[in-house]
């Protein structure tokens, strides 16, 4: 438990010093995760406890955001002055995303599917 | 003599012996509420657990900073689990590999849109230009957004609220959504949760199943590339 942890937070800390070292747009978790997934398929993810140790860290994945989360109550005063302006476009706007995405995959799926299979 | 005692109070609720138990029973009510009420989208413990502290912080008069420096611990590990998000990566890779392209077309329209539809409704109803900026990069996850605003001249703290909000919007709308337009397929589900609702998003695609999860994850790290690079160029040839 403990070692796998620590597996986990050094290839954490590998993305943030590549993201140093190349001084890359992309945040250091997101090359940690790369580098761990380039890791896994190396080793063939033969090592339980390592994956038992991340499911669980990521089972509680909600808990790790609300430290962050609670910062939308900073930005009150910015809500009072724009504030429908904003609620329409983060509520509205995601909702209209959202529902773009999936009907476009979903078109998209149906035709690659299709195309594929045809003779 | 009161007031060194109040001071004595004031110091140990900024600290992190206060504000990490404090986060933890925030998130178990949480959970708690949440398989209570029969697992309703609405009251996933993010939401609670984030509405919980905001009210006791706000009781007990902690400025958020402080909070934020007591809890701190909380947030360095939302970095080790992203990195744990290669596990269902991994696990998924055959399914990954399978719709690499509808995946990466759905991809560039949806970052397109993303971004499109924020600013159009906040320009409609009369935004300033700082709020827009600010708004743009608000479906890719908060260390992404927050280098994207500043590069484009939004304000950054900002963006870090409105990420945190559309994932929050993504991951309470998600399943009511999949019934609506009857979408049963975790790879679409998935990757169109990620691409809107980053981080947050993720959370409640692994709830789901490891295959939603998967490719939440997956999709969440392309958004944020793309949407990172694209949208500086973007930006310069609309102003």
């Amino acid at each position: 438990m403990l070692l796998s942890l620590t597996i986990i937070i050094l290839f954490q800390l590998s993305g943030a010093l590549v993201q140093q070292y190349l001084n890359l747009p992309i945040p250091g978790a997101v090359i940690g995760m790369i580098l761990f997934f380039i890791y896994l398929c190396i080793t063939g993810g033969k090592s339980d406890k390592l994956m038992t140790t991340g499911s669980h860290l990521l089972s509680h994945l909600p808990l790790f955001f609300i430290p962050a989360g609670v910062g939308i109550l900073v930005y009150t005063e910015e809500l009072k002055v724009h504030g429908i302006a904003i609620l329409a476009s983060l509520v509205i706007g995601s909702l209209i995303a959202f529902v773009l995405t999936l009907l476009i995959f979903k078109k998209l799926a149906v035709n690659i599917n299709t195309s594929d299979s045809a003779p | 003599m009161i007031d060194t005692t109040s001071l004595l109070y004031a110091n140990l609720l900024a600290s992190p012996l206060f504000c990490i138990p404090l986060t933890l029973i925030a998130y178990l009510i949480g959970t708690r509420i949440y398989s209570l009420s029969g697992k309703n989208s609405l009251l996933q413990p993010v939401v609670s657990g984030i509405v919980l502290v905001m009210l006791a912080i706000t009781l007990l008069d902690i400025p958020y900073k402080l909070y934020f420096e007591g809890a701190e611990i909380i947030h360095f590990l939302l970095s080790t689990a992203t990195v744990a998000l290669a596990i269902p990566l991994y696990h998924n890779i055959k399914y990954i590999r399978a719709s690499v392209r509808p995946l990466l077309l759905t991809l560039l329209l949806s970052g397109f849109i993303a971004c499109f539809t924020a600013v159009a409704i906040a320009w409609l109803l009369g935004a300033s230009l700082e709020v827009m900026l600010s708004l743009a990069p608000k479906s890719i996850t908060t260390p992404f957004a927050m280098g994207v605003a500043e590069s484009i001249g939004g304000y950054p703290p900002l963006t870090a609220g409105f990420v945190i909000f559309t994932g929050i919007v993504v991951a309470v709308s998600a399943t009511p959504i999949f019934k609506w337009l009857n979408i049963n397929d975790p790879i679409i589900q998935g990757s169109a949760m990620g691409m809107v609702g980053h981080g947050i998003a993720t959370a409640r695609a692994l709830e789901l199943n490891s295959k939603t999860g998967a490719f939440s994850a997956l999709s969440m790290g392309l958004m944020g590339v793309y949407t990172s690079i694209v949208l500086p160029y973007a930006v310069r040839l609309f102003l």
